[in-house]
């Protein structure tokens, strides 16, 4: 076209609508599977894959030691999430050729095959319930070895769970381990009773349990390979401490599995910060946008420097400024607008405070479909706020800003020179809080999705708990989530 | 350094035109919005696979008339010619990256609706085949 007048916006639906549907995360997700498996007609995969609607299913391996309680575990992941079960000894039982060929290893006493064995996992990996509901392999692979052949074949999990113990604790469950034949579920003799009579009746020991001393070895053929194993899968493994109740290691497992990988999909993060004056929220702001490189934008800033422009908006809006009245909300969302749908907001994203100040505001921006992604309310009583905003003062000569508590100027001429802006003194601060608290309440009903910062701290402190909600991505909802009594 | 497979992978993405195929999809998507991503996704790339065996073109973000409309804006005397700069430039903003740079009354600077159009369907066309030509 001709030179660039009028400069490319994106319109905030399309931000929006990807965030809404993870859109990157689908595409990435394809583009992924053509190169794994690289079809010959990539056109029909891709139909397909989309059809089967498999993009989220789970994809967990299970690792720890003997007795750590993977099957316990196992069991209670897929009934949770649908997925499929699969132990080794499963895979051997199956019918088909390549496990009858497994088979006759095992019997001779030799190792599978490192080929055959990879083809037996892909094999059971590709059929239809384990591609549609996703897969949970308990101890597979248990060498570094299989781990690299799993990789080649192209099977990767989404996460990897590995289970700690302490050894003594370990050999104390290996030997009161009892397994109930008919549903295969472990049990234990003080740790874990099961609440049926029936099932008590039936408890086996197990053909495995052996003496603590050959419990030892083999614990320790598994420490050998697990400091492997975790260096292997480091980037999506969590290691979870199995010497606690089983309840809670379920739990601490099931977060974990919730807590989406962190993609490379672009995310990009609209941030609105609400407080009473003297919260801190244009230093946070200040610090978010300089560390993760988000636009800052403080909407009595934003008027200023449009005032000083010669635009027929700065104009407009001069008079206001000047009386110290507030501008009307509609000026001042247009201002606002315009400056969010600038390229540099789209793509970097924006943190916003000093708007909007009441509910309809709020509205209006809703409207506008520029719509937060985190919302952020910094708490803080008056007393500590009157404390820190009246006793600012700035240095004329410098232009720093000291306070007489936290910050004191340096020397005694300093202070003689600091002024005082009327603005901070305690009659208008306390106007200002009262306008803050009347519409806070509203304004946080708005907002459901909204966390609630302690301000009373340490600006880094305040800084952390802000970062640790704007760096990971919002949990996900697992899709067939039932309640889980716990 | 890359490896076989590496270049393996690079290999198949030139082959079968999967970065152009992912950012046609990816473009319809933003532009439609629609409510069901995936049913929408499967739907373009149904009509992709028919576009390879029958005739008519394969899907694609700008129609005729869309052309037409961008043709009037960088004409707005009505006198049925653009300049080779404006021709450049409209093709780039279409997206269209390798292009003919000297079509037809390009010598004379004066390009007329008709090349234009020509010119930019063939080009939408290619880029929208994405598949083993």
């Amino acid at each position: 076209m001709d030179a660039i007048v009028r400069p490319l916006r994106i319109p905030p639906e399309m931000g929006i609508y990807a965030e809404k549907h993870d859109i990157f995360h689908l595409l990435q997700t394809l583009v992924r599977h053509l190169m794994v498996d690289k079809p010959e007609d990539p056109i029909q995969y891709l139909i397909n894959f989309l059809k089967r609607d498999s993009v989220d299913v789970p994809r967990i391996i299970l690792l720890g030691p003997p007795a750590s309680g993977k099957r316990t575990i196992a069991k209670k992941l897929c009934e949770h999430t649908q997925a499929i079960h699969i132990t080794f000894l499963d895979i051997l039982k199956e019918d088909s050729d390549l496990s009858r060929a497994a088979q006759q290893h095992q019997k001779k006493k030799q190792k599978i095959p490192k080929d055959l064995w990879s083809q037996l996992i892909q094999q059971r990996l590709s059929k239809q319930d384990c591609v549609r509901r996703g897969w949970v392999l308990e101890a597979i692979p248990e060498t570094q070895e299989e781990a690299l052949c799993l990789q080649e074949a192209g099977v990767t999990p989404d996460h990897v769970v590995m289970l700690e113990a302490p050894d003594v604790v370990l050999i104390e469950r290996s030997s009161g381990k009892r397994t109930d034949p008919v549903t295969g579920d472990v049990y234990h003799v003080t740790f874990m009773w099961p609440e049926s009579e029936e099932v008590a009746q039936r408890l086996e020991t197990p053909s495995t349990v052996m003496p603590a001393d050959l419990i030892a070895k083999k614990l320790q053929k598994y420490h050998t390979e697990a400091h492997a194993l975790k260096r292997t899968y480091h980037s999506r493994l969590k290691t979870i401490n199995a010497d606690q109740p089983h309840v809670d290691v379920f739990s601490q497992v099931l977060n974990y599995i919730c807590t989406p990988r962190h993609s490379p999909s672009p995310y990009t993060r609209r941030i609105l910060l609400f407080g009473p004056p003297g919260s801190g929220k244009s230093l946070q702001a200040k610090l978010i946008a300089q560390k993760y490189g988000i636009v800052n934008i403080c909407c009595g800033e934003l008027l200023k420097a449009v005032s000083a422009d010669e635009s027929h908006m700065g104009e407009l809006i001069k008079p206001y400024l000047e009386s110290e009245q507030q501008v009307p909300s509609s000026i001042v969302l247009q201002i606002l607008t315009e400056r969010l749908r600038r390229m540099d907001c789209s793509t970097r994203g924006w943190v916003l405070h000093g708007f909007p100040q009441d509910v309809e505001q709020a509205e209006e921006l809703q409207e506008s479909n520029f719509i937060p992604n985190r919302v952020f309310f910094l708490e803080m009583t008056d007393d500590i706020a009157i404390e820190r905003v009246t006793l600012r003062g700035v240095d004329p000569v410098t232009g720093e800003w000291y306070h007489s508590i936290y910050k004191p100027a340096p020397g005694p001429e300093v202070q003689t020179r600091l002024r005082f802006n009327p603005r901070h003194s305690e009659a208008q601060l306390l106007k200002r809080l009262k306008d803050y608290w009347n519409h806070a309440a509203n304004l946080q009903a708005f907002y459901p999705q909204a966390v609630y910062i302690n301000a009373d701290q340490d600006p880094h402190t305040v800084f952390e708990s802000l970062e640790s909600r704007i760096v990971g991505q919002l949990p996900k909802v697992l899709s067939n989530q039932e309640t889980f009594e716990g | 350094m890359s490896t076989p497979r590496e270049q393996e992978a690079a290999e198949y993405l030139d082959k079968h035109k999967i970065i152009e195929l992912t950012d046609n999809l990816t473009s319809m998507l933003f532009f439609y919005r629609p409510d069901r991503p995936r049913e929408f996704l499967i739907d373009q790339l149904e009509k992709l696979k028919v576009s390879k065996v029958g005739p008519g073109n394969p899907p694609c973000l700008f129609n005729e008339s869309n052309l037409d409309a961008l043709f009037g804006i960088l004409d707005p005397s009505h006198q049925g010619f653009i300049t080779s700069n404006q021709y450049k430039e409209a093709l780039k903003t279409l997206g269209i990256k390798n292009f003919n740079e000297f079509p037809e009354g390009a010598s004379d600077d004066r390009i007329s609706q008709e090349t234009f159009i020509k010119e930019a369907t063939e080009r939408l066309v290619g880029s929208t085949a994405t598949f083993q030509q």
